[in-house]
């Protein structure tokens, strides 16, 4: 399991739990839960348009995830965002499919993009996204007491002079980039899992916000080095096991929280 | 022009692949109007990636399609129903967890079924469909399931816009929300597993919301939506068909999957409607500067 | 034999999770009545009227509407149409494909499923409606674009086109400026009257309101004191339910409620 070509993948594996674990916190206070889903899927069309093309799949990634953001972030401003978030979903995966049926290296390519692959990152790849990763937690250290008041108390935040359209759109570009730098390993359509379960079980069962931070981090920590050993030892993909992971440490939180209740409930009858 | 249409409807993959798509775009559209108005487009994005389970477990046991998306998603749907949340943001939560898990075991039955059969790209039908490989003996189960909706819709059109307009109202006038809401997540679910037999379970979202976006935006009363959301998506389908079929023709031998062709039809033309949307509400506030 | 009268709470006591957010309310409302249900905010008017409602279950004592217990009866079951509802914030999509005209018709068959088809008859009610608001000047315009105060009155027409027993408001003169209040105001009296229904609203300012109720249910630190404004709103009378020195100065047929306490 810990042969040298892994290493990369369990360096890679490391980074992607940690940016998760912060960004997804943020994701699940906001609600913006549709948002993390959308914005993989359009680094899928980059990433496939990329292969076609010939190019690097992490630049094309990187590209169509902030071009997506940017997207989303207008369009949804006049129409009803979540009915304009879905049709670019839709269309932005068939595109990439497109892509890669006229590329000729479907199937196995789109597998590896959508569900994620143990051997898929390489050195110099796992350079950018170590780059990309501390980019994240800079932006996100910066931007989280800002970003938490806008979320929470919009009017609050902007009384207070805040520009909240410029918060929410740096923290869209900040989903960009969590993105790119963590659907190589864990695959567009199950990056979500990540991003939502392990940080909405962290909130559950913390009370304030830097706890919170940090029993995500360790929960998705655990989800993605379980996640990459079982895909070593059965050859299954390593999303499969990260998505189900992380449901399982969500629902756990969830009865936790009601076995808690019941007890505080007959502590004070 | 009548010439060409004979011509293509004498080929039987376009005509099973047209009879299919409009039974299915009626049916999507039609729902997809409730679904958008109820604010529920996340809940409808949610269940077609549901759907990509039912439809790789079928997959994996060699039964078609169709029987998995429908099973996967009605029964996604009622769970959806029986945890929601009252609160949006802790309904948005919970969808999203189910998502992954669905996700994740679509991944592990696609994963299986490629192992054990040299299955290779028809794997990937399932989650991007292809209405040219339809088999047509499931024309009938899809017209049955298509009126289905559309007869349910119309028996609770009514109550549905009424607990949407007047939420308060309508649960002191007697409406029966929880039952009212389990029927709808139903019907959802069987639109959505339909529209996957048409576009893939990934792509279902776009015949879902699309249309039913497009005609909300232009209709002023909830029937003429409806009305209008059907046209348009029955209008995608048959253009995205056909200009599938007539590309195979233009890029020697690979071809536009109709998928594509009906989704990006359908983006293209919710772009369109907003554009020009925008458009005159600044041309009527230059009218009104002038006056 | 007296008529029913349309609502009666009987010492009504509603507590979430364990604490009490009032108890031993009780008053009556007639058919044809008005009544206003007063207090500060956080003292329970909302939470009372939702029990009225049946959305909220009590933990003692009893809602009667047109006779009927209201916990043993939900809402369809009662007279049809027998309790309008305007909530306090009217939240309407703006993009909502529905004319005020639709939006009061839903009022009226909204909760029957399938297709009953609306005849002459129907629409007449639903004009009468319309203009017992003064709302038939815009009946034809798409009701998410309205302002907020012809929303108002296009959702009290969707309340009252079904000829109901009773109709509650929550706070429905809150954000209005004085000469819209005056209005509302009066277009209650004016619904109470024609159509005999029995009204309820809730006001955490009951000087609008002075004129027109028969009796103000006073709500304050979970406890109610019933009777007409001039037995309630009084110095003696708040100062037992606040448990709190209070002064009442009536000027000019206005009534102002004010604190005594020296630390003011």
């Amino acid at each position: 399991m810990f042969e040298p070509y892994l290493l990369n993948t369990w360096a890679a594996g490391t980074l992607v739990a940690l940016v998760a674990g912060v960004v997804g916190v943020f994701v699940v206070l906001r609600g913006d839960s549709f948002l993390a889903h959308a914005i993989p899927h359009g680094s899928f069309a980059g990433a496939a348009v990329a292969y076609a093309l010939g190019g690097s799949s992490l630049v094309g990634m990187g590209v169509s995830a902030a071009l997506t953001g940017v997207a989303v972030f207008c369009l949804g401003r006049h129409g009803r965002k979540d009915a304009v978030i879905a049709l670019l979903l839709s269309f932005l995966l068939a595109s990439g499919a497109l892509a890669l049926s006229l590329s000729g290296g479907y199937a196995n390519q789109a597998y590896a993009l959508l569900f994620g692959q143990i051997l898929s990152v390489s050195s110099s790849e796992l350079l950018f996204m170590a780059i990309l990763v501390c980019i994240v937690v800079l932006a996100m250290f910066l931007l989280a007491r800002p970003l938490l008041l806008t979320s929470v108390m919009e009017s609050a935040a902007r009384a207070h002079g805040l520009h909240t359209h410029a918060i929410e759109f740096a923290f869209t570009m900040v989903l960009a980039a969590t993105a790119t730098a963590s659907v190589p390993v864990v695959g567009v359509l199950l990056l979500f899992s990540l991003l939502v379960a392990p940080p909405a079980a962290a909130c559950a069962l913390c009370p304030t916000m830097s706890r919170a931070v940090a029993l995500s981090c360790a929960f998705c920590l655990a989800c993605m080095w379980a996640s990459i050993a079982l895909a070593v030892m059965t050859d299954l993909p390593i999303g499969f096991f990260v998505a189900s992971i992380s449901t399982l440490i969500y629902l756990g939180a969830r009865l936790r929280l009601k076995y808690l209740f019941r007890i505080s409930n007959e502590n004070s009858r | 022009m009548i010439a060409f249409i004979t011509e293509l409807l004498a080929v039987n993959e376009v005509r099973t692949a047209l009879a299919v798509g409009s039974a299915v775009a009626v049916a999507t559209a039609a729902v997809g109007v409730l679904t958008v108005l109820r604010g529920q487009s996340f809940a409808g994005h949610a269940l077609t990636d549901l759907a990509a389970v039912g439809g790789s477990a079928a997959f994996l046991l060699g039964v078609d399609q169709l029987w998995g998306f429908v099973a996967s998603c009605v029964f996604s749907s009622l769970g959806m129903h029986a945890i929601g949340v009252r609160r949006m943001r802790g309904r948005d939560v919970a969808t999203g967890v189910v998502l992954g898990a669905g996700m994740g075991l679509t991944a592990l039955f696609l994963t299986l079924a490629r192992k054990s059969r040299s299955a290779g790209s028809s794997s990937m039908a399932v989650l991007f469909g292809s209405l040219f490989s339809v088999d047509p003996g499931i024309t009938p189960a899809v017209l049955a399931l298509s009126a289905f909706c559309l007869v349910v819709l119309a028996l609770i059109w009514r109550p549905a816009v009424f607990s949407v307009s007047s939420p308060e109202l309508a649960f002191a006038r007697g409406v029966p929300m929880g039952a009212l809401d389990a029927i709808f997540m139903v019907v959802l679910g069987v639109a959505v597993a339909l529209g996957a037999v048409s576009v893939g379970a990934v792509l279902s979202t776009a015949l879902l919301i699309g249309p039913a976006a497009c005609a909300l935006r232009v209709a002023r009363t909830t029937h003429a939506a409806m009305l209008l959301s059907c046209a348009l998506g029955v209008v995608c389908t048959w253009a995205g068909t056909i200009l599938s079929y007539e590309s195979y023709n233009w890029l020697e031998g690979k071809a536009l999957s109709p998928s594509f062709c009906i989704v990006a039809l359908i983006f293209g033309l919710y772009l369109a409607i907003s554009a020009a949307c925008r458009l005159s509400a600044l041309a009527r506030k230059g009218q009104v500067a002038h006056v | 034999m007296f008529p029913k009268p349309a609502l009666e709470v009987l010492a009504a006591s509603v507590a979430f999770g364990g604490k009490p957010v009032f108890s031993d309310v009780s008053f009556e409302l007639d058919y044809g009545g008005l009544v206003g249900l007063i207090g500060p905010n956080g003292a329970g008017k909302t939470t009372l009227l939702r029990s009225v409602l049946g959305e909220v279950p009590l933990a003692s004592g009893a809602i009667r509407i047109d006779g009927h217990d209201r916990m043993k009866v939900g809402p369809g079951h009662l007279r049809p149409g027998s309790i309008g509802y305007v909530p306090q914030h009217i939240d309407i999509d703006p993009e909502l494909p529905l004319r005020a005209r639709d939006f009061v018709a839903l009022g009226l068959d909204g909760h029957r499923f399938g297709f009953a088809p609306r005849g002459r008859a129907f629409w007449d009610r639903v004009e009468d409606a319309l203009r017992g608001v003064g709302a038939d000047s815009f009946a034809e315009r798409p009701v998410g674009k309205l302002s907020g105060g012809q929303q108002q009155r296009v959702m009290i027409a969707a309340a009252t086109v079904s000829d109901p027993a009773l109709l509650l408001l929550d706070e429905p003169l809150a954000n209005l400026d004085p000469a819209n209040r005056s209005d509302v105001v009066a277009l209650l009296d004016r619904l109470r009257q024609q159509k005999k229904m029995g009204i309820i609203l809730t006001a955490h300012d009951v000087n609008p309101l002075v004129g027109v109720l028969d009796r103000v249910v006073y709500l304050a630190r979970g406890h109610a004191a019933v009777g007409s404004v001039d037995e309630v709103i009084s110095t003696d009378v708040l100062t037992r339910l606040y448990d709190h020195p209070i002064e009442v100065i009536r000027h000019d047929g206005r009534v102002l409620v004010m604190s005594s306490d020296a630390s003011d």
